[in-house]
C-alpha cells in the first residue's frame, strides 16, 4: 500500500456552513503532517472523517478502508488525541490503564506505566484531580504505548503552557516516531511543530491552499528581501505576500526562478510561520 | 465479545456511587430505621403497660428500662407470630420482606432512568465522546455493555443488598427469639422462604425488564440523540404524541402501551397472576414489548454511529 490516506473530494457543510469543501490529499507512510489553517478552517472536520467520527461526502481510504463503514476497525490502526481533556474527568489513572488494555490488542501496559512514572502522576487520582498539563501528559502516555499505523493529533497542545507543550512533542518524537508510523498533527500555531514536519497541508476555508513536502518547499517557495531600488521589477512578478521588513520588502514567491530573484536581495527559504501568513492573506483577498 | 467485561466494569467505575454506595448506604439506613422503629412501637406499648408503675421515675430512667427490655419485646412480637395459623403467618411475613424490598425496587428504577438517560449523552456533553470513540470498540458492543451494566449488573447488586437486608432483619430476631421460648426456625426462617423468594424476585424482575423494554429502549434512544434536557425529551415527545393522537384519532393507544410499559402497574399489581396465567393476550403484549423495545435500541446504536460532542 502506497498511502496511508487517500482523500479525494472529501465534503462535509453543516446547514449552511461548508466546513470542507473540496479536499483531496494523499499522506505516505512514515511522515509526519502538518494540517495547518486557521479557527474554523476545516482541520477538525477533516480529521474526524479520517476517523470515521463524522459522515462527509467523497472518497476517503484511511489504511484501505472507507471510515464510514467501521469506526472500531480503524481505531485499532489509528490512535487519536483531540484536544485536552477529553479524557472523563471520573475515570481513575489506573482505570484508563486497565480499559484500555481490555478494548485495544495492540497496547503495551507496561510501557504505559513507565511512560507515567516519569510523570508526577499517580495512578489512583482521577482525571479530575490532575492539571490540565497532566492531563495531556497522561493522554499521550496511554497513546504513545499502542502500536498503531497512523497516529492523529488535533490541536493536542491547545490552552497547555510553553514548557507542557514543548515536552509533548520532544516526546512525541523522541518515544514515538520511528519512520514506520505516520502522524497527522493539526495545529493554528505553526511555529511550534515547523521543526517536526515533513509534509505541509494548509487548509484554509475548507479548501487545501498548499500541499508540499518539506523537501520540496525550497523549492516551490522563495523569500526575498528586496532592496529598495528593485521592489518595483519584484512586485510586477507577482509575490504572494509583501511586507516591510527593516527598511527593506520582504516578499514570497511561489514557483519563482531563484536565478531571476537572486538579482532583488537576499534570498532564503521561507519559515513556514511567513508561508502561512501569506498563504492566508491571499486566501482573503 | 471478550470486551464486554472490561466495558461492563467501566460502566461500574463511573457508576459506582449509584450502582453500588446508593444501595449500601440504603440498606444500612433502612435497616438502622427498622430497628429504632420496632424500638419505637414497642416501647410505646409497654411504657403504656408500665406507666403506672415507674410514675414518679426519670426520664433517664424510663430509657433504661426501654433500652433493656427491647429484646424481650421483639421476642414477645415473635411468640405472637408463632401462635398465628401458619397461612397467616406466611401472610404476615411475606408483607415484610416483600414490602420492605419495594425500598431497593423504587430506589433501582430511578437509578436505572437516569443511568439510561446518561449513558449515551453525557459522553458527549463532557467531550470524552472523542476520546471512547477513538478505542476499538464499535457501538454495538458500546451499548451493549451500557445495557448490561443498567438492566443486569445493578439489579444484581442491588438484590444482593436486599438479602443483606432481609438477612439481617432475619438476625435481629433471632437473636430476640434466644430468651424466648419460640423456635425461631419454625416461626420465621422456614415460613419465610428466604432462597425461593429471592429466586422469585429475579424472575419477576428479569420479566419486568423484558416488559418495560420499550421503556429502557425509548431512554436510551433520547440519551443517543438529545442535545440538552435528555429527561425533557424523554417525558416530552410520547405526551405530545399522546395529545397529538387524541386529538387526530380520539384514540389513546401511545398514552396506554406508555403507561403500560413503563411502570406497568397493572402487571405488577398482578404480577403473580401474570406471570402464571400468561396467556395469548399477554403474549403478544409481551412480543410487541420486546419488538419495539429492541427497535428503540437499534436506533439507539444508528445514532450513536453517527454522534459526535455536542
Amino acid at each position: 500500500m502506497s498511502h496511508i490516506i487517500k482523500a479525494r473530494h472529501l465534503r462535509k457543510s453543516y446547514g449552511d456552513f461548508d466546513a470542507v469543501r473540496d479536499v483531496s490529499f494523499d499522506i505516505e507512510p512514515g511522515s509526519i503532517v502538518g494540517l495547518i489553517g486557521p479557527n474554523g478552517a476545516g482541520k477538525t472536520t477533516t480529521l474526524k472523517s479520517i476517523l470515521g467520527l463524522t459522515s462527509f461526502d467523497g472518497e476517503l481510504d484511511v489504511l484501505g478502508v472507507d471510515p464510514r463503514h467501521g469506526r472500531h476497525h480503524i481505531m485499532e490502526r489509528v490512535c487519536f488525541i483531540s484536544d485536552v481533556g477529553v479524557l472523563p474527568r471520573w475515570l481513575k489513572v489506573k482505570h484508563a490503564i486497565d480499559y484500555i488494555e481490555g478494548v485495544h490488542p495492540k497496547f503495551s501496559r507496561e510501557k504505559a506505566e513507565a511512560l507515567i512514572h516519569e510523570t508526577d502522576i499517580k495512578m489512583d487520582r482521577k482525571v479530575s484531580q490532575l492539571s490540565k498539563g497532566m492531563v495531556t501528559q497522561l493522554h499521550l502516555a496511554l497513546i504513545l504505548a499502542i502500536d498503531v499505523e497512523l497516529l492523529v493529533l488535533d490541536e493536542p497542545t491547545i490552552g497547555l503552557d510553553i514548557l507542557y507543550r514543548k515536552e509533548f512533542y520532544d516526546r512525541l518524537l523522541n518515544d514515538y516516531f520511528d519512520h514506520e508510523t505516520s502522524i497527522i498533527i493539526s495545529t493554528h500555531q505553526v511555529e511550534e511543530i515547523e521543526s517536526l514536519l515533513s509534509h505541509l497541508l494548509f487548509i484554509n476555508r475548507g479548501e487545501i491552499v498548499l500541499d508540499c513536502a518539506m523537501d520540496e518547499l525550497s523549492e516551490q517557495y522563495q523569500q526575498v528581501l528586496v532592496n529598495p531600488e528593485h521592489v518595483d521589477a519584484a512586485l510586477a512578478l507577482g509575490p504572494l505576500d509583501c511586507k516591510d521588513l527593516l527598511g527593506r520588502k520582504s516578499m514570497i514567491f511561489e514557483n519563482g526562478d531563484p536565478a531571476a530573484l537572486e538579482k532583488f536581495g537576499e534570498l532564503h527559504v521561507p519559515s513556514i510561520t511567513d508561508l502561512f501568513v501569506a498563504k492566508m492573506q491571499r486566501g482573503k483577498a | 465479545m471478550k470486551q464486554l467485561p472490561i466495558l461492563i466494569r467501566r460502566e461500574l467505575w463511573e457508576h459506582r456511587s449509584s450502582f453500588l454506595f446508593l444501595p449500601a448506604i440504603t440498606t444500612a439506613v433502612v435497616v438502622s430505621l427498622l430497628l429504632i422503629l420496632l424500638i419505637g412501637l414497642y416501647s410505646d406499648s409497654f411504657q403504656m403497660s408500665m406507666d403506672a408503675d415507674i410514675e414518679t421515675n426519670s426520664g433517664t430512667h424510663e430509657f433504661t428500662m426501654r433500652d433493656s427490655s427491647l429484646m424481650d419485646l421483639l421476642g414477645a412480637q415473635l411468640g405472637e407470630l408463632a401462635a398465628m395459623p401458619e397461612a397467616m403467618r406466611a401472610d404476615r411475613l411475606d408483607s415484610l420482606f416483600t414490602g420492605v424490598s419495594v425500598i431497593w425496587f423504587g430506589t433501582l428504577w430511578i437509578v436505572i432512568i437516569f443511568y439510561l438517560l446518561g449513558a449515551l449523552y453525557d459522553d458527549r456533553r463532557d467531550r470524552s465522546i472523542l476520546f471512547w470513540k477513538s478505542m476499538p470498540v464499535s457501538d454495538t458492543m458500546t451499548i451493549a455493555s451500557k445495557l448490561m451494566a443498567g438492566l443486569v449488573l445493578a439489579p444484581l447488586i442491588y438484590l444482593m443488598f436486599i438479602m443483606i437486608a432481609h438477612l439481617a432483619i432475619a438476625l435481629v430476631a433471632t437473636i430476640a427469639a434466644s430468651g424466648q421460648d419460640v423456635s425461631i426456625w419454625d416461626t420465621l426462617w422456614a415460613p419465610a422462604h428466604f432462597v425461593a423468594r429471592w429466586f422469585g424476585f429475579l424472575a419477576l424482575y428479569g420479566f419486568i425488564i423484558l416488559w418495560c423494554l420499550p421503556f429502557f429502549g425509548w431512554l436510551l434512544l433520547v440519551s443517543s440523540w438529545a442535545k440538552s434536557a435528555p429527561l425533557a425529551w424523554a417525558v416530552g415527545v410520547p405526551v405530545v404524541l399522546a395529545v397529538l393522537e387524541g386529538a387526530l384519532l380520539g384514540t389513546t393507544f401511545v398514552s396506554e402501551f406508555a403507561k403500560e410499559h413503563t411502570f406497568s402497574a397493572s402487571f405488577l399489581a398482578h404480577s403473580k397472576a401474570v406471570v402464571s396465567d400468561f396467556e395469548l393476550p399477554q403474549a403478544l403484549e409481551f412480543a410487541s414489548s420486546l419488538i419495539v423495545g429492541m427497535g428503540f435500541i437499534a436506533l439507539a446504536v444508528w445514532q450513536r454511529g453517527k454522534a459526535d460532542e455536542i
